[in-house]
């Protein structure tokens, strides 16, 4: 797909599969163009070239047959603020085609699954921001939807509402559910993503999993050694060959980054006599995988300068 | 079916919030007031009277309240969680419009019902011919008034991304139309010679219909084309 605002190209020609099933994290810079997508596949956005099939139905041709079965959480997700919680969903849910006891039913499982029991008289203008982003979740989910997209879902959350998010997405994923979500917290996108789409200046530049990004990228290969006595001696002495440098952290322990032509269990063992000679004690040592948040930012450096 | 929906949850909210809560109790009583305090309205009946004076206040307020809303929600993003639903973009508008037109024109009902327990219990006659007919009359007005009104602030409302611009506009233009309604009903009048009161009201209604239908038409246009 490709959309413009104007004389701004924002996506040019992106191409992007979701597994059935599968937990999709899209990632990319600000102003990458990771909301347009979205805005595009959920049916927001209907002026742009392309094409978009969802199980089988072309957006926004055929959305109808989509929004049935396509659950969305926005971005900064907002409710008419003299609607009650339940009233909210009410609406919700009638439009989505349940009705009666089944639609009484399905709110009553969202708001538990929510945490949102105890406040389902309150007014969306009584609720505080991370009540609210609870409140989008449940209209995304209320109707049981197959394929489920959340536009940043875990901003302005506390750590414990993160957490439920995230446990809420992972049972839903289980129970055969779709999930694309964007999120510029790599961390999160880290603990649930099955795999990772790159978005770029309005490109997809990786699309797969973390660990074949990994794999592709070649980062800095580090060791954290941990120190029980630090006499401090090994900053006066020449490093081993094959180490770049020693850091020292606040919790007593020392982050050794290798030079990458050299064999790494090699330079462990080195590095591990070093110091020894230097007389510390070491308790642990453990390889440091990079981050994906480092592993993207090498990613898209090396994009960029190709 | 949706616009059903929506329908119902606008006017479950509309019947109750403050505004309408004091036209529910205001217009009645300025019906009453205004007979105690000023009973001579010339040739026109004290239904009519009342029909005229309060339609066009009714039809500013529903225009604005329409407008005004809109506004509000698009810059809320309030819409993007029903846009994602099975249903027509129209249906919010739709429902919308009905739902504040729909509650305006019961309150002028309200007012024209009592407009004419005035009349009937200050004439001392019962319900005749010609109070019926200028009732029927009455009710043509007020309801191209409002539905008019409430049209043009639609679609001022869906055009506009400022609350203030819109009103502005409103009140500038907007204001006019149900003025531009009672001169175009008082030309029908005087000269195009429709004799039949019945024709005269039936040919109001349909000028009426047709403004109105033709800028619904027009806010729905700019609302599908609306990239939120």
């Amino acid at each position: 797909m490709s959309k413009s605002y104007g004389e701004n190209l924002v996506l040019d020609g992106i191409s992007l599969n979701i597994a059935s099933g599968s937990i999709l994290g899209y990632v990319g810079p600000n102003g990458a163009g990771k909301t347009t997508t979205i805005k595009i596949m959920t049916g927001v956005l209907t002026d742009f070239e392309g094409e978009v099939n969802i199980h089988g139905h072309s957006m926004p041709r055929e959305k109808y047959q989509i929004s049935r079965h396509l659950g969305y959480m926005p971005q900064n997700v907002a409710f008419h603020d003299w609607r009650t919680v339940e009233q909210a969903l009410g609406v919700f849910g009638r439009l989505s085609g349940l009705a009666g006891d089944s639609l009484q039913k399905r709110i009553d499982e969202t708001l538990e699954l929510v945490m949102l029991t105890e406040h389902r008289r309150k007014q969306v203008k009584e609720l505080s921001g991370g009540m609210i982003q609870k409140l989008g979740l449940a209209q995304a989910i209320l109707h049981q939807s197959k394929l489920l997209v959340l536009d940043e879902p875990f901003v302005g959350l506390d750590p414990p509402s993160r957490v439920q998010f995230k446990d809420i997405i992972t049972q839903l994923n289980q129970q055969g559910v779709t999930v694309l979500f964007s999120s510029h917290v790599l961390s999160d996108v880290e603990d649930l993503a099955h795999s990772i789409a790159v978005l770029n200046k309005g490109n997809v530049v990786y699309s797969g999993t973390v660990d074949a990004l990994r794999a592709q990228v070649a980062t800095d290969y580090k060791i954290k050694f941990g120190i029980s006595r630090d006499t401090k001696k090994w900053q006066n002495q020449p490093l081993p060959e094959g180490v770049d440098r020693i850091e020292p952290t606040q919790d007593d322990q020392l982050i050794v980054t290798f030079i990458n032509e050299y064999d790494p269990y090699e330079i462990t063992q080195r590095t591990i006599e070093f110091l020894l000679m230097a007389g510390c004690w070491i308790h642990s040592v453990t390889p440091v995988s990079p981050s994906l948040e480092e592993l993207i930012y090498h990613y898209l450096e090396e994009d960029n300068q190709t | 079916m949706n616009l059903m929906i929506l329908f119902q949850d606008e006017v479950h909210h509309f019947f109750k919030i403050r505004a309408m809560m004091y036209l529910w109790i205001l217009l009645p009583v300025m019906t009453v007031f205004a007979h105690v305090f000023n009973s001579d309205t010339g040739m026109m009946s004290y239904a009519l009277f009342m029909t005229s004076m309060t339609a066009t206040i009714i039809g500013v307020v529903a225009g604005a309240l329409i407008a005004s809303s809109i506004i509000n929600e698009k810059q809320q993003n309030v819409y993007i969680p029903f846009i994602i639903r099975p249903l027509k973009r129209r249906d919010l508008l739709l429902a919308r419009y009905f739902a504040v037109c729909g509650s305006m024109f019961v309150t002028v009902l309200v007012a024209i019902v009592i407009g004419l327990i005035v009349d009937i219990i200050s004439s001392g006659m019962s319900l005749n011919a010609d109070m019926i007919h200028e009732l029927v009359y009455g009710f043509t007005l007020c309801s191209t008034i409002i539905f008019f009104s409430g049209s043009i602030g639609l679609l001022l409302g869906v055009v506009n991304s400022s609350v203030y611009v819109a009103l502005m506009i409103y009140l500038f233009f907007g204001l006019q139309s149900g003025n531009l309604m009672i001169y175009m009903f008082s030309w029908i009048d005087d000269y195009a010679g429709v004799s039949i009161w019945w024709h005269r009201s039936l040919l109001q209604l349909a000028i009426g219909l047709v403004l109105t239908i033709g800028t619904l038409w027009m806010s729905v246009k700019f609302f599908n084309k609306k990239q939120f």
